[in-house]
């Protein structure tokens, strides 16, 4: 008797959590004027913590004076090697309480990998070029994406459940409360949109504008 | 004069071959006007004119120029090490070829908030908030504020600057200290000729022309700004507030420490000190830009003659930047007064100046703006050469930037 009911028990929950499975997010951003917002990132915190993945390495390049990504999506435990793939030699930097190191890179030289094991933003610069910026954003769960030049952000697979979505841009304008939407994930994908206040870019456009 | 052009042309030369496309980073522009000048004359031409082109006699009248072309060049010598030297070509100038700007900057990484920096050679002190372009070219407008025009004519830091900045997430804080040589006759132009708006910056090398109504110092009608007469450095302070989203201050005190009675082969030392404030903030796509800044200047060549010429200037600066095009529209104010003991006529001035500009890019590599100025100025100086002392100015620029 005892076995059949768990063999029961056991079919049950196999066939009542896979459904639950189901959940996904897909969130719009836009500006004040309605244009599309990348590299945003969007994180879900609620009923079920979202497993980090398994350990990854990621690259983040140098080319024309500019990081190859504004926004670079890690979990905790990941690494980032910076690569300088200019002619010129870039000197990149963060005094981030989260990962502080500086590299002198030459043409073609790639950084150590660089293991950052706690959650939050780490901002990049290069010395050297004060203009040089990225942003690496350590999530200390898998139900975190990054939005997509479209300004779109989808999170898939993520159990059943009411979580709140985080939303983090670096032009976000300082001062105001986090941005937070509250959502119930089903069965069917919850699609929702927000817009973000940012702060304009300045100098619009670097022509004419110096370098050092 | 010749040597000092090969000099330069070979110093460029020089740095050109030995860096060769590894760690060097050259920009530069030459720059075309179409414009349309009144009277009066210039004062670049001895005249009482107030703006860079003017025209003595009759109506509005209609030329084209090569006004410059201008180079800079960067060179980063270690990772913590770069020289930067700026090279203008100007067929007005003293030397065909003169440096604005030549000089090193020592700043060490820092992994933490604080990072501190040196600069030595000859630069600008860091007052203007317009001049933010290559070639210390102002995105704006053509022409400078009232203040800017000043600081590019008889102001250039010969020294070293010490700079140490703050970074926090959203706020940064700046506080800079610099000793400077070299900077004696600055104040001459604000007391013998006034306020100007123009972009003609001097090169290091270059000379001043005085008006032909001064009388100080006949001797010399051509003042060479950046020049040592009494062997006692100068100094500034200064300090820059940023926040994030919200704009920036700043303060700035400047004594180039002149002994007032000091003269050395026909060139005065003039004791210049000031107060500079720098204001900007913005939303969206608007900018607003303000300056101010009040001081005094100070000779006293002999026991009969003293002359104290206090000044003051202010403008505000609205820009609305939309990427491809820039709008801005500035007003200055100005004024000065003078006190000379021996002397019936003081020289003291005030005015008015409004500057509309309209800038279209349509590549990274040209720039096109037509700009008007209308300047309203009051000199009793003028009463000198029998000009009226009120003169309304007006001129008209297209100028064509092409970048390389
Ligand atoms: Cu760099």
């Amino acid at each position: 008797m005892k076995p059949i009911l768990a063999l029961v028990a056991t079919v049950c929950l196999l066939l009542f959590s896979s459904p639950v499975w189901a959940g996904s997010l897909i969130l719009q951003l836009t500006d004040s004027d309605g244009n599309p917002v990348s590299d945003a990132v969007v994180k879900l915190t609620g009923d079920t913590p979202g497993a980090v993945l398994s350990h990854q390495s990621h690259i983040i390049d140098q080319r024309d004076e500019t990081f190859s990504v504004y926004v670079l999506l890690i979990s905790v435990g990941d690494d980032v090697t910076f690569r300088n793939s200019d002619q010129t030699r870039h000197h990149v930097y963060s005094f981030s309480p989260l990962g502080q190191f500086e590299y002198l890179l030459a043409p073609g030289e790639k950084s150590p990998p660089i293991l950052l094991s706690k959650p939050g933003v780490v901002a990049v610069g290069c010395n050297i070029h004060d203009r040089m910026i990225t942003h690496i954003y350590v999530s200390d769960t898998a139900w975190a994406a990054r939005s997509d030049p479209q300004g779109q952000v989808e999170i898939k697979d993520v159990p059943n459940g009411t979580y709140v979505a985080h939303i983090w841009h670096p032009k976000l304008r300082p001062g105001k409360p986090e941005l937070a939407e509250t959502v119930t994930l089903g069965d069917s994908p919850v699609k929702l949109s927000s817009v973000l206040q940012l702060l304009p870019d300045r100098p619009k456009s670097g022509g004419e504008y110096r370098r050092y | 004069m010749i040597r000092i052009t090969l000099a330069l042309l070979g110093a460029l030369i020089l740095i050109s071959s030995t860096a060769m496309a590894q760690e060097m980073h050259v920009e530069g522009y030459a720059d075309f006007r179409f414009l349309s000048a009144g009277p009066p004359d210039s004062f670049l031409d001895g005249g009482v004119g107030k703006l860079r082109f003017g025209q003595g006699e009759g109506d509005q009248a209609q030329q084209f120029q090569f006004a410059e072309a201008s180079m800079a060049a960067t060179l980063l010598l270690t990772g913590d090490v770069l020289a930067y030297a700026n090279i203008r070509y100007d067929s007005r100038q003293r030397t065909a070829l003169d440096a604005l700007e030549a000089y090193a900057r020592y700043r060490p990484v820092s992994v933490s908030r604080w990072r501190w920096s040196v600069k030595a050679g000859a630069f600008f002190p860091p007052i203007s908030l317009e001049n933010t372009g290559i070639g210390w070219t102002i995105p704006w407008t053509l022409t400078p504020s009232a203040i800017n025009s000043w600081v590019g004519e008889e102001l250039r830091t010969i020294g070293s600057e010490a700079k140490i900045e703050w970074r926090g997430d959203v706020d940064r804080m700046e506080w800079i200290f610099a000793l400077y040589g070299l900077d004696d006759p600055a104040g001459a132009l604000l007391a013998a000729r006034g306020w100007s708006l123009n972009d003609r910056i001097t090169g290091l090398f270059d000379l001043n022309r005085l008006p032909n109504a001064t009388e100080y110092n006949p001797s010399a009608r051509r003042i060479h700004p950046f020049r040592e007469i009494d062997d006692r450095p100068g100094w500034y302070s200064g300090v820059r507030w940023r926040s994030e989203g919200i704009g920036s201050l700043e303060l700035l005190r400047y004594d180039n420490q002149a002994n007032p009675s000091a003269r050395r082969d026909g060139q005065l030392a003039w004791r210049t000190s000031f107060w500079s404030l720098g204001a900007e903030t913005g939303y969206d796509d608007f900018v607003l830009i303000s300056q101010a800044m009040f001081g005094e200047t100070e000779i006293d060549p002999t026991p009969q003659f003293n002359a104290i010429t206090k000044f003051q200037s202010a403008y505000l600066l609205a820009g609305y930047d939309l990427t491809d095009w820039r709008l801005a529209a500035r007003v200055d104010g100005y004024a000065a007064q003078q006190q000379n003991a021996g002397r019936n006529v003081p020289a003291g001035e005030h005015g008015d100046a409004v500057t509309l500009a309209l800038t279209w890019l349509p590549i990274e590599a040209l720039r096109v703006t037509a700009e008007g100025i209308r300047n309203n100025s009051w000199r009793l100086q003028r009463t000198v050469v029998e000009e009226p002392p009120r003169a309304v100015e007006t001129v008209f620029q297209l100028g064509v930037r092409v970048f390389f």
